[in-house]
């Protein structure tokens, strides 16, 4: 019984690996092509021609699942469906989504002009080539014909155009909707001044009429954008600028729209079917897709679990096919030889510091003597138990020019020196406290006071003493926990009523400036009162630079600028850890700014 | 009896009306807003968000025009969710109330047979189960109880089965309902047959027994027909706290169970500070209780003379 169960299971990888290089030698053609168009579309005023855009999936071997064929979990039952976890699903308007996993369930939605493909590459979708103007200030889009909308059964109720993004970018400059990622949208010639007009913190007329989006003709998109934007392709892939359907729009009505299945309307690769409020959503495969034939996933459920134990068991019970694992349940996994993956989702975790003159950490030098103080590795391995990393600078997940990311760039400049360091150094924290002493005026380390502001959660309590242990051990410091709720914690953060505390901040786009404006001067997300004017500088900068690498050198220039100031200090890069059922034989992607693409997972039933 | 009515009817909207003032001035002293998000939102846009949600007027406006719509029935639009709070809360009510109907369903039913049969074969091995289960039931709470459920009775019993014959978590089908249902309810039952048994007992030593005894009755109708019909008005009075019991129990049953109930909606809305979904979630629950208690009232009055209508 036994050898005749293990010939099955070497059948049946037999089976898999000879899928797999089917898929290999069918594919690279299409997606090589798609790549080279869009890379020359991004940098000058070539026009694209990805002539029918694709009609493969894309390569499965980059994401094929490392359990497939082990016959240990072999994932839910129903045929053709899997089951996804995600963590927030609260709203289904495209342009009144914040959460990551809202993003997700909208990819699989709703298609935006360009998407991202499985190396985070531009990529056509809802358009099928683009061109720009020499200054880079006006850009054509020429949609893909024949694209439908559909519902919530899947019925086609009209057709794909130009007017569909128009009147979405339209609804998300409308202040009634109070859309906070409305600033997507403000890149758009007079944009803000139409928002803030409208909004009356302004006085100056600005009609819609002149707002920098045009509709030549239905599948012709003309848009002006107020500055030169050589990221602008990251903001039109962006989830929340997909398109709306406007008749259906308005028979809805904007109250209404995107309340329940029924309320909304399709142009991607899959329709609600079914969304059972802060517990589940439905996806159905929309065969009117124009690339459906290379979708081979009928059903997707995304289900929020409340319960982290539930969540792991209902994966045990074959009742979930993917979902993110905490350091123990990776470690159960692995001691029974189920292999967890990982991926970088973006986020990067740091500690605020306040630099005004409320808090000792005005000090410069204490705040180095801090950052030298911490063992970043010991943090990591005591607090998470995973793959998260030493942070090498402050942005992570975003691509570099000649690199696979801006990190990896940063290093390199640097002679192959990340710009934090991993263990601590308690000689080189001692001097700067001695300097910190200077500047602060103080005659003993004992009048230092600072406390960490921590909220709510085991896990952030445990970094905090964690931090807390190293700093007392490598610089002889004492520093207080205050614990708070994460509502009062964001309240003072934002207020910069702290000494420090530990925050994370993830990429909206593609682009280093996504994470590098955040030290601008007065930039609402800056909580840390630093305010440096040749920091500003450099920014600045960047929006006239056309050459690339010479730009990516004035970012890097940047996060040398944030290592020497220190208004924040990185502590970890984050790696998120998950397993796939068995089922999920590949084709799915968790990567940046995809946390989930199941758009072309292929399955083992 | 009218008066009596109308005097209970009068503390109940009473009460509610002090549940609603305190919890919506109470939830604004809470530190923060409900616009705090990870990424800070500033300046036009925020304020055009607060006027969304009608927070750009001053609070004791705002305080007003909710009681106004709180008489309308109308619960506002949550914050979090962009939604009716009114269509969240039926949505999810609906579910709480269908897992609490099959729990009490359960523990009434199990539990007045159990504490028959404990009462009328005494001393025996099933007076001693009865007791062991009654035992159970009151010392564990029901999330320990929910989690070992999961853990034997759906994740083990379906590797040595080979298919799921209660699955793990979730809600909608029969099979799923069944492990949530009997976790929530077997602290009711507990009570709930303790009591009948110690009832059922007393009744059972009563002369009138006796004399149906000596009348040659058969032991069958003594029990259904003169034992039990007195036995039980006991265990219909704890129906009410009951029923509480049982409603409140299910906020962590559903958590896990992963049911899309109620209760997760008190904890999230309360940490994100949404404001409209705070005090709708606990207007409305309070709303319940107090009905749940009016009626106990009220009932006492029927089914009890003896109770004093004028209170």
């Amino acid at each position: 019984m036994k050898k005749r169960l293990l010939s099955l299971v070497m059948a049946s990888a037999m089976v898999l690996s000879l899928a797999a290089c089917g898929g290999k030698t069918t594919t690279p053609e299409t997606t090589a092509a798609a790549g080279e168009t869009t890379t020359a579309a991004a940098g000058t005023d070539e026009t694209t021609a990805a002539a029918g855009g694709e009609t493969q999936a894309p390569a499965a071997t980059s994401s094929a699942n490392p359990n497939a064929g082990k016959g240990m979990y072999p994932g839910t039952s129903k045929k053709g469906s899997i089951s996804a976890e995600v963590t927030t699903i609260s709203v289904m308007n495209p342009i009144l989504m914040t959460y990551n996993n809202e993003f997700s369930v909208a990819r699989h939605g709703w298609d935006c002009l360009v998407k991202l493909d499985e190396n985070n590459n531009i990529t056509p979708a809802a358009a099928e080539s683009w061109e720009t103007s020499e200054d880079g200030l006006t850009w054509t889009f020429h949609l893909r014909q024949g694209c439908k909308w559909v519902d919530s059964t899947g019925a086609v109720i009209g057709d794909v155009t130009a007017n569909d993004f128009v009147f979405a970018w339209q609804e998300l400059l409308n202040p009634d909707n109070a859309a906070e990622y409305y600033t997507f949208a403000t890149v758009f010639k007079n944009a803000q001044k139409y928002y803030d007009f409208k909004s009356g913190a302004s006085t100056e007329e600005v009609t819609l009429d002149e707002v920098g989006i045009k509709a030549v003709d239905d599948y012709t998109l003309e848009i002006q954008l107020e500055n030169n934007l050589p990221y602008f392709l990251q903001y039109v892939k962006f989830e929340v600028m997909s398109p709306i359907y406007q008749p259906f729009y308005e028979e809805v009505g904007a109250d209404k729209y995107g309340t329940s299945p029924d309320t909304l309307a399709f142009n991607g690769p899959f329709y609600m079917t079914n969304w059972v409020t802060e517990s589940s959503i439905t996806m159905a495969k929309n065969p009117s897709w124009y690339n459906a034939d290379a979708v081979s996933l009928e059903e997707i459920n995304f289900v929020k679990y409340s319960d982290t134990n539930t969540k792991y068991n209902a994966f045990l019970g074959g009742e979930l096919d993917i979902m993110d694992v905490t350091g123990e349940q990776r470690a159960a996994f692995e001691a029974e030889g189920y292999d967890v993956s990982s991926y970088v989702g973006g986020y990067s975790y740091f500690a605020w510091m306040n630099t005004t003159d409320t808090s000792d950490f005005r000090s410069v030098s204490l705040r180095h003597a801090v950052s030298e103080a911490l063992d970043r590795k010991q943090l990591i391995d005591t607090v998470f138990k995973n793959d998260n990393e030493v942070p090498a600078c402050l942005s992570l997940g975003i691509s570099g020019v000649n690199t696979a990311t801006f990190g990896e760039a940063v290093v390199a400049d640097n002679g192959g020196q990340p710009l934090y360091q991993a263990a601590a150094n308690p000689d080189a924290a001692k001097e700067y406290l001695a300097k910190a002493l200077e500047e602060l005026g103080y005659s003993d380390a004992s009048q230092i006071k600072i406390s960490l502001m921590t909220s709510e959660g085991t896990q952030n309590e445990l970094l905090s003493q964690v931090i807390q242990e190293q700093v007392r051990q490598n610089l002889g410091i004492e520093i207080s926990i205050e614990v708070l709720t994460i509502t009062e914690w964001r309240a003072r953060r934002n207020s910069l009523e702290f000494d420090f505390c530990v925050g994370g901040w993830g990429p909206d786009y593609n682009d280093p400036m996504t994470d590098l404006d955040l030290m601008l001067s007065g930039n609402g997300n800056n909580h840390t009162g630093y305010s440096n004017p040749d920091y500003d500088a450099l920014i600045e900068s960047t929006k006239t630079e056309l050459d690339p690498v010479a730009r990516e050198k004035i970012f890097i220039q940047c996060e040398y600028k944030i290592a020497e100031d220190l208004p924040v200090i990185p502590i970890y890069w984050r790696h998120e850890d998950y397993v796939a059922s068995e089922k999920m034989s590949g084709g799915y992607l968790r990567l940046p700014f995809q946390a989930y693409n199941l758009i072309y997972t292929t399955l083992d039933e | 009896m009218f008066k009596y009515t109308l005097k209970r009817l009068g503390y109940a909207v009473l009460t509610l009306f002090v549940l609603i003032t305190l919890t919506f001035f109470m939830m604004r002293m809470l530190p923060g807003d409900p616009f705090l998000g990870d990424k800070t939102v500033t300046g036009a846009a925020l304020e055009n968000m607060k006027a969304k949600y009608g927070l750009d007027k001053p609070v004791i406006v705002q305080y007003f025009i909710y009681l106004g719509n709180c008489v309308r029935g109308d619960l506002g639009t949550s914050i979090t969710y962009n939604k009716a709070v009114r269509d969240i809360i039926s949505e999810a009510f609906l579910v709480s109330a269908d897992l609490g109907i099959r729990a009490l369903i359960f523990a009434v039913i199990a539990g007045i047979l159990l504490g028959m049969v404990a009462a009328v074969k005494r001393g025996s091995v099933w007076d001693s189960v009865s007791m062991f289960i009654a035992m159970i039931g009151v010392s564990v709470p029901s999330f320990i109880m929910g989690a070992l459920f999961q853990y034997f009775l759906a994740l083990q019993l379906r590797k040595v089965l080979g298919f799921a014959l209660f699955p793990v978590q979730g809600w909608g089908d029969f099979s799923k309902t069944i492990l949530p249902s009997f976790a929530l309810g077997l602290g009711s039952l507990a009570t709930v047959s303790r009591l009948m048994r110690t009832s059922m007992l007393d009744v059972l030593n009563q002369d009138y027994i006796k004399t149906a005894k000596a009348k040659g009755l058969s032991q069958t109708k003594i029990i259904l027909r003169h034992t039990v019909r007195n036995a039980i008005m006991p265990v219909l009075t704890i129906l009410g706290p009951t029923v509480a019991s049982v409603l409140t129990g299910t906020f962590v049953i559903e958590s896990i169970f992963n049911i899309p109930g109620l209760g997760k909606y008190f904890v999230m809305s309360i940490k994100d500070l949404d404001y409209t979904m705070i005090s709708g979630t606990t207007v409305f629950y309070g709303a319940l209780l107090i009905f749940c208690t009016l009626v106990v009232d009220l009932l006492y009055g029927l089914i009890d003379p003896r109770v004093k209508l004028e209170g």
